[in-house]
């Protein structure tokens, strides 16, 4: 992954519990630099050990942490460092949701290191929609539906998420329905 | 469009949403249907130049010059708003296509133009492009905030690493100052306090003492910008600023706002302002309360908490050096005390010892006279246990005093020649009788026969022998006592380092007393009081050894003990040639099982074959020796004797005799050696070059003393030896009679009221020389045996020294030394030979040897008072020159009457001629002997004047030298290899002129000029004696020139011989 997501775990953490237990989390994860360069590619176990060390550490279930980041990464993340994308994208869920497949396509395009997850949109209605997650990376559903639910933050409205279908051996994606007033 | 290809206008638009076509009058027909969300006021026939400025390419705005323009990029812009553009010019109609899209760099532009992402067809990558271009925003935001983040770093860093290194060089300069022995307690305050002031960077330091709740500056620094400081003037010390810190055990810091201070917070004037900051810790001494204070005026300061922690380091360093001061105070007044004690108690020491010896002295000589009486076996047992107990106490009274002399510093190191074997065995001669009554085995060995002259203070190297020998005599119960001598030579620095071993068979140490001993001896030799306990003769070896910068070590063995002490000596002279050997020489030992280790000893540096216990002598071996152990059986041992008798291959014979046995030899066999301990090498087969005292000559000796027992005591021994003696009871007496009657000797007391015995010798002297008369051995006789008087007594014209209290022996040895004259005899077995009439004199002691004999080994090692050569018809001249080169002794050449003496002088000291008058040679040796002691000018046949010859002078006597030149007769065969010699002597003499190696050059000079002469050349010998004389005064310019005025005669002398032939020819 890149930078980016360690540099926001990081800021996470630091920002609710100081330094000491990034330390503590830093050291736990086995780590030698506690520096990362907002777009360089890291590999993907660094971050699994971030986030298995901050569980530890922090005695938070990795699910949970997941959705907490996920939150932390749309309100706090997104809003500071990506806040030019939110600006002339559209300024609703909806748009910003059925933008979501084109807008990893680019990333995919830009930042040719990443593997950014597969997004698609269905059931289109007015407040509602399914989104299809496909991700190489397992484990990750509680962060994007942390990161939706911070997307209600956002755009200020109420945002609802279930995961109505999971990856398994049937299916090769997860599915949410999404609603929002 | 183009053919194959349609499209519906909403498809096209959603392609091309920015699209412009243009007719011939480059007016806008259409346009996408994005366009006027960017120009609302567009419309269609509107001339495309009035709402378009076209900034590329460059080109005319005719329709025709734009229509061959298809492979430009267009760009265009209205208002601010740029687009980007594909010109396709279309034919029939004939038209202008503009495929545009807005361009944007960034996404904030996009924003303010009203676009969205959906605004844009999905094919185009603008989007992606600002897309990337925001990423690379954040990519260069995230380097600048990492960049601002080093440099902020970096600037603490560098903040910490200065913090850190005044830190660090505040440390170590108050570490410096601490351990900078040179200054004293006031000069390292006020260093500490100015170091503070560059420190902290503050105006005025100071140490303040409270006392009564009163505060009062004890010393005080400033910068020159402080004018005026109040010292010793008192505060309340609640009035004070340190009144915090003395009651705090951290430092204090603050800045001190109010602008009106009292007095006693404002102790000091910065040009009218007060004091700002404020920087104090409390000193804590034993009896009083202080503070250490810093103070600026600057009210701004801060303080961090490394200024507190160095704060706290000056601080202690003033605690520190207050407490050594007070310590060094105390310790130096305890020690100004214990030194006074203990020079008043060596003194005492010192005075008591000396009175002591006095009457010890008389104590033993009455002893041993009354030995010599007729006494009961009972009385003589006690008289024995009296002398024994005498003898013990006279040596604890010389150690004392040597310890006494040796605390007060009063003990000088003499600087004689000497050899360490002799000591060694000298050494061992004082304890024979000890050893004796303990039926130990007392010997020497050595690694090599023959050590070498070394120069140093023999006194005290035998004082060292004797205390270690004593301390194993002591603790040996049975067995023997080794005193081994090895030696190192590095001949290059002339220098020997001799290790002395005394090894015994003894008791041995427990722990407990090796690990004292061990300590005492590594510790250092001042504190000599605390070491009592281990023995005050090993505490004396141990100081001396130190003393004269060597060392002493002790090992302990299976059995016994081995003790050594290194000492290092400057040579004598030049290492000598190696010694005859006698390898290869065959020996029968007859010895006990227990005394073989002691021979094996003895006999390790002879390099002899030993067979040991042999069942009898093997007809093969045509020249051998015997040693037959005096401890064997009786039996067995008086057949060996009677075997060796009549083995006509038996060359000598040495009994061994039994610690306690004083039986002399000649009762078994009058051939046989007998060898009494302590046993040393050199008593073995070559018994025939070493001196022996005979009898002492019927001499009469005036005894100058003032003491009445010494007087008696003196007396008897002499006249028991034989001498006749005069009695002088004082000083002038003694002078009377000197100088009315000759004695053989006279023995000297030196303090004796009116006329000291300095002042006496002075006297006789003068008269000796005023009336031409041969001088008369002088021996100082003193209980000062310090060295201060033995050179004040040589000086004075004495020739020997004694110290009281002494035993018969030692008197008689010196005596012996100067009455019974040793006298070598050099001569072939001719005839006409010398030996039977000098063997025949009472006074002299004479040996005789061949002049090969002689020659064969180093003549250093024989000890004679002087050597008489017998000029015979066998003499050859060769050995003449070798002797006359070689001899350290004076030289007496007896020659026939009719000989031609001139050109003997030279080479000899003395020349007498036959028939010999015994009266005449006595007379004349002992003159001779005289002569030759260290104060005795040297002869000398011709006056110095000759040094300040002129070159043309040296000229015109080297022409003359040669013109006039005759060969001695008798000495015709020898003159070419008196030549050759001559040039090669002086030859060699080059690289030591310009070496400045003054020792090695007047040696060689002294060697030419005792040849020049013998041959007819007295200028060689002239010209070598100034070079001598320069040399021995270390003259450069005149060694120089007198060496170049002596190879121009040499090699005169030896181009006039190549020329007219020698006289041999």
């Amino acid at each position: 992954m890149y930078g980016i997501v360690n540099k926001s775990l990081r800021n996470m953490v630091l920002e609710a519990h100081g330094d000491q237990i990034w330390e503590q989390i830093f050291a736990h994860a086995g780590l030698s630099s506690g520096t990362f360069i907002h777009l360089n590619a890291y590999p993907d176990q660094i971050t699994f050990d971030l986030l298995t060390a901050a569980s530890d550490i922090l005695k938070v279930p990795p699910q949970t942490l997941l959705f907490q980041f996920g939150r932390y990464w749309s309100e706090q993340t997104l809003v500071k460092e990506y806040d030019s994308f939110l600006r002339h994208n559209e300024m609703d869920l909806k748009s910003f949701l059925l933008n979501l497949p084109n807008l990893h396509a680019r990333i995919q395009l830009v930042l040719p290191a990443l593997e950014p997850p597969k997004f698609r949109c269905s059931h289109i209605q007015a407040k509602c929609l399914h989104l299809h997650y496909y991700s190489e990376r397992e484990g990750f559903s509680p962060f994007v539906e942390g990161i939706i639910i911070g997307l209600g933050t956002v755009f200020d409205c109420q945002v609802q998420i279930q995961r109505i279908q999971a990856k398994d051996r049937e299916h090769d994606h997860t599915v949410f329905e999404v609603n929002w007033q | 469009m183009s053919e194959g290809f349609h499209f519906e206008s909403a498809q096209w638009n959603r392609i091309f949403p920015y699209f412009l076509m243009l007719d011939s009058e480059l007016r806008i027909l259409s346009f996408g249907e994005k366009m006027p969300k960017l120009i609302p006021e567009i419309s269609t026939q509107e001339a495309f130049f009035e709402r378009f400025e076209l900034l590329r390419p460059a080109t005319n705005q005719h329709f025709d010059a734009l229509f061959e323009l298809q492979d430009y990029l267009f760009i265009f812009q209205s208002q601010d708003l740029k687009f980007r553009a594909q010109l396709l010019p279309l034919e029939q109609p004939r038209r202008l296509l503009l495929l545009a899209t807005p361009w944007f760099i960034d996404q904030s532009s996009l924003t303010q133009a009203g676009l969205q992402a959906r605004d844009f067809p999905l094919h185009s990558s603008q989007f992606d492009l600002m897309t990337l271009l925001a990423l690379q925003q954040i990519s260069l935001k995230d380097s600048v905030q990492m960049a601002q983040t080093l440099e902020g770093q970096n600037i603490k860093l560098q903040e910490a690493q200065r913090a850190l290194q005044r830190y660090s060089s505040t440390l170590s300069a108050l570490h410096d100052l601490q351990t900078d022995s040179e200054r004293d307690f006031d000069s390292k305050i006020r260093a500490c306090l100015q170091l503070g002031l560059e420190t902290f960077d503050m105006q005025v330091a100071t140490i303040n003492l409270i006392q009564d709740e009163q505060w009062r500056v004890q010393i005080c620094e400033s910068r020159p910008e402080v004018q005026a400081i109040s010292l010793r003037h008192c505060y309340p010390l609640q009035e004070s600023l340190c009144v915090k810190t003395i009651h705090s055990e951290q430092p204090q810091a603050f800045n001190i706002a109010f602008p009106a201070q009292t007095d006693s917070q404002r102790p000091f004037e910065f040009q009218g302002d007060s004091v700002g900051s404020y920087l104090g810790v409390a000193l804590n001494f034993e009896e009083t309360q202080g503070t250490l204070c810093f103070y600026s005026r600057d009210e701004n300061k801060s303080f961090d908490d490394r200024d507190l922690d160095l704060l706290t380091a000056f601080a202690a360093l003033v605690r520190y050096e207050r407490s050594r001061e007070r310590t060094q105070a105390i310790l130096s007044d305890a020690k100004e005390v214990a030194e006074s004690a203990n020079r008043s108690k060596s003194n005492f020491m010192a005075n008591i010892s000396h009175d002591l010896l006095t009457p010890l002295n008389a104590i033993i000589g009455m002893t041993e006279l009354l030995q010599t009486s007729n006494v009961t076996p009972s009385q003589t047992q006690y008289l024995d246990s009296l002398w024994t107990a005498s003898q013990t106490l006279t040596h604890l009274v010389k150690n004392i005093l040597d310890v006494s002399k040796l605390e007060v510093k009063q003990l000088n190191l003499a600087h004689h020649s000497f050899n360490p074997l002799d000591i060694c065995e000298q050494s061992l001669q004082a304890l024979a009788a000890q050893a004796q009554a303990k039926n130990l085995d007392l010997y020497c060995s050595v690694s090599q026969l023959k050590p070498p002259d070394v120069m140093g203070d023999p006194e005290r190297v035998r004082q060292i022998l004797h205390n270690l020998v004593d301390n194993a005599i002591k603790f040996t119960a049975a067995g023997r006592v080794q005193l081994h001598l090895d030696w190192q030579l590095d001949a290059e620095r002339d220098n020997c380092l001799c290790h002395y071993s005394v090894i015994d068979t003894g008791q041995g140490m427990d722990s407990e007393r090796q690990a004292l001993l061990h300590e005492h001896l590594h510790q250092g030799t001042e504190h000599f009081q605390n070491l009592g306990h281990v023995g005050l003769g090993l505490n004396i070896a141990h100081i001396l050894s130190d003393y004269m910068g060597g060392s002493l070590s002790f090992q302990v063995l299976e059995t016994g003990s081995r003790f050594e002490c290194h000492l290092s000596h400057d040579l004598a002279h030049a290492p000598q040639k190696k010694a005859p050997s006698d390898e290869g020489s065959i020996v029968y030992a007859l010895v006990s099982e227990p005394r073989r280790t002691m021979l094996q000893d003895l006999l390790a540096a002879h390099s002899c074959q030993v067979i040991w216990n042999p069942n009898s002598f093997s007809p093969n071996v045509l020249k051998a020796h015997v040693i037959i152990d005096m401890a064997l059986p009786a039996a067995l041992r008086q057949e060996w004797l009677e075997k060796s008798r009549k083995a006509p291959q038996i060359e000598s014979c040495f009994l061994l005799q039994e610690p306690s046995e004083q039986a002399d030899a000649t009762a078994y066999t009058a051939s046989a050696h007998s060898l009494q301990a302590p046993f040393s090498p050199r008593q073995f087969f070559q018994t025939s070059l070493r001196r022996t005292s005979k009898a002492p000559a019927n001499a009469t000796i005036l005894l100058v003393e003032d003491n009445l027992d010494n007087c008696l005591i003196t007396t008897r021994y002499l006249e028991s030896a034989g001498y006749s003696v005069a009695l002088a009871e004082d000083g002038e007496q003694g002078l009377h009679m000197a100088l009315n009657q000759r004695y053989d000797l006279i023995l000297m007391d030196l303090q004796m009221p009116h006329m000291d015995g300095f002042e006496v010798t002075q006297a006789l002297r003068q008269f000796e020389q005023a009336e031409q008369l041969q001088p008369v051995p002088i021996i100082a006789f003193t209980a000062h045996s310090v060295e201060y008087y033995k050179e004040k007594a040589m000086e004075a014209g004495m020739q020997d020294f004694i110290t009281k209290p002494f035993e018969s022996r030692d008197l008689r040895r010196v005596i012996e030394s100067w009455l019974s004259l040793k006298l070598l005899l050099i001569e072939e077995a001719t005839e006409d030979a010398l030996a039977p009439e000098l063997h025949a004199m009472q006074s002299l002691d004479c040996e005789t040897l061949r002049p090969d004999e002689v020659l064969a080994g180093p003549l250093q090692e024989l000890h004679f008072d002087v050597a008489l050569v017998h000029f015979s018809p066998g003499l050859s001249p060769e050995s003449v020159i070798s002797l006359a080169d070689q001899s350290p002794f004076p030289l007496l050449a007896v020659v026939a009457p009719d000989t031609n003496r001139t050109q003997l002088d030279d080479l000899f000291d003395a020349v007498i001629t036959k028939p010999i008058d015994p009266l005449e040679l006595q007379a004349q040796i002992r003159a001779m002997v005289f002569r030759s002691g260290a104060h005795a000018p040297k002869k000398e046949s011709t006056t110095q004047s000759t040094a300040q010859t002129t070159e043309a002078g040296i000229e015109a006597r080297i022409d003359e030298a040669i013109q006039t030149y005759q060969v001695p007769e008798e000495l015709a065969d020898l003159v070419p290899v008196f030549v050759q010699t001559m040039r090669d002597r002086v030859r060699e003499l080059e690289q030591h002129v310009e070496a400045a190696e003054w020792t090695q050059l007047e040696r060689k000079a002294h060697k030419v000029k005792g040849t020049g002469s013998s041959f007819g050349f007295p200028l060689v010998s002239d010209l070598a004696r100034i070079l001598e004389n320069t040399a021995h005064q270390k003259k450069s310019l005149e060694a120089t020139a007198a060496y170049q005025d002596l190879l121009r005669l040499s090699e005169r002398i030896a181009k006039h011989f190549e020329e007219i032939g020698t006289p041999s020819d």
